[in-house]
């Protein structure tokens, strides 16, 4: 970019804040990429991101006949010449009233769209680096959620929510590694359904914008929004997205 | 204050298809914008096709060329704007000022397609020259060299193909130096050569095409093991030398 030798480089890095669990205190800052918290605000490529994951979770119970499903006899109505009229084949003819519908609807339906990759990795950046920038994102230390009495049963959540004023709210707790059963149920008890432990995999981008508080463990931000200068690993796998709605 | 609900696409990103010929109830229903009857309503002709009418392009029948290729673009820059540069302290006129000097004050932008020869100094604006220069571009008018000289300055012309002036220019793009080419084309060798012009290989001797191509008169590319082959001098070879008018009477003898 020669053309531009004057204008000032933007900064490479942001200082993210790590953060204790449970108490949320600052504890260190990390450096982490521009690009992963601190890219700039494009609506439209997150509607376009938010309406794929949409159109993906569409399903819908259409289910029309077709002519073979009408349930007539495939006899020809008339012979093909000598009657003086049209040619006409069977009475299950979408051409005919009562036929079957050409092209119905048959369940389940797929709305799924195409959105291409690159796009939607952006959206994935774009929505961490707008929650983060908003406060709604906490980034705290490698396994802190892994040993934590502050999740261990279902009292101790509902405590922790209700000391950083999140019950009832949308709150979404990602980490790195799978979550088990055990970790699902005891979040969903202590909120009432309305927290949720996921693993990267699990996460979309309207998971993201959906919630009152995000809280990642450090090396989630990496595998959700990937180091663009290296090859991406694609932990938010679209494939498994778009198929979701089946 | 979730996101969710601001969001939308960009105005204007998706473009709605007009949907032709479905009914009465569309816009586009019954002749679908086609009109009433006859062949253009019924399927599509080309469009240069004229009703069965002698067609324009065979009336008047394209006919020669413009030579692109062999036009030499230049960008040109003007003594004037060169000396405003100097003054700005943006240009050293102590040192030489080539196309690297004037791409980076942003007196010519000599990348892209339409300006692959470089730069040509015109002599707009010279009056204004203060100082001797020295100067290496591709051409120069006639006028900007005179004016030039006038103040003690110095001209070269220098020949520059895409590559040198992409790599004299932004350098730091190349892995490794790159050899600048020298002119191929006889058009070029005649410009360089010539003195009025400044060019660089003026009053230089010229290379032979021998010389040129390191031809040696050896024969390559045979299966046979490359085998040295006399050069034939044309010039020094005697062959009619000997050659006289004969009369009939020496050939019944």
């Amino acid at each position: 970019m020669s053309f531009f030798v004057h204008a000032r480089k933007p900064p490479t890095h942001v200082l993210a804040t790590v953060r204790k669990f449970p108490n949320l205190q600052p504890l260190r800052l990390q450096p982490v990429p521009a690009e992963q918290l601190a890219a700039p605000l494009r609506k439209d490529i997150l509607w376009r991101a938010v309406v794929f994951e949409g159109d993906a979770a569409r399903v819908g119970s259409g289910n029309s006949p077709t002519r073979s499903t009408v349930g007539y006899s495939t006899r020809k109505l008339r012979p093909q010449k000598g009657s003086g009229r049209a040619r006409l084949g069977d009475a299950g003819s979408p051409m005919l009233h009562g036929g079957g519908r050409s092209h119905g609807a048959q369940a389940p339906n797929d709305f799924s769209t195409k959105l291409p990759r690159k796009i939607y990795a952006q959206a994935v950046r774009v929505s961490l680096s707008h929650l983060y920038q908003n406060g709604t994102l906490s980034v705290v230390e490698r396994g802190a959620f892994k040993h934590s009495p502050a999740l261990s049963t279902p009292q101790a959540v509902n405590s922790f929510l209700s000391h950083h004023d999140l019950l009832g709210k949308h709150v979404v707790f990602i980490q790195s590694r799978p979550v088990t059963d055990l970790e699902r149920q005891i979040m969903q008890e202590g909120s009432n359904g309305r927290a949720h432990r996921l693993d990267c995999t699990e996460v979309d981008v309207r998971t993201l914008l959906k919630a009152r508080k995000v809280i990642v463990e450090s090396p989630v931000i990496n595998l959700l929004a990937g180091n663009p200068h290296e090859e991406r690993t694609d932990v938010i796998d679209r494939e498994v997205i778009a198929s979701r709605g089946e | 204050m979730s996101l969710l609900n601001q969001l939308s696409d960009n105005k204007g990103a998706q473009k709605v298809r007009t949907v032709k010929g479905r009914g009465p109830g569309g816009s586009k229903g019954g002749t679908a914008g086609r009109g009433q009857k006859g062949q253009k309503a019924r399927e599509s002709i080309p469009n240069w096709f004229e009703g069965g009418q002698t067609p324009i392009t065979k009336i008047f029948p394209k006919r020669g060329f413009q030579n692109v290729v062999s036009k030499r673009k230049y960008v040109p820059v003007n003594l004037g704007d060169i000396q405003a540069r100097i003054d700005d302290g943006r240009l050293d006129s102590t040192k030489p000022i080539t196309v690297k000097e004037m791409y980076d004050c942003g007196l010519a932008r000599i990348t892209g397609s339409g300006k692959k020869n470089g730069i040509k100094i015109l002599s707009r604006g010279a009056g204004a020259l203060k100082q001797p220069v020295e100067i290496v571009a591709s051409s120069a008018s006639f006028g900007a060299i005179e004016n030039i000289e006038k103040v003690g300055g110095k001209f070269e012309a220098r020949y520059f193909n895409g590559l040198a002036l992409r790599y004299l220019t932004k350098p730091e793009k190349f892995e490794r130096a790159v050899k600048l080419a020298e002119p191929t084309s006889r058009r070029d060798i005649e410009y360089y050569s010539d003195e009025r012009r400044h060019g660089y290989i003026a009053g230089k001797e010229r290379p032979s095409f021998e010389q040129y191509y390191n031809y040696k008169g050896k024969v390559r590319n045979t299966n046979r093991k490359s085998v040295e082959t006399e050069f034939v001098d044309y010039a020094s070879r005697k062959a009619f030398e000997n050659n006289r008018t004969v009369s009939f009477a020496e050939f019944t003898q």
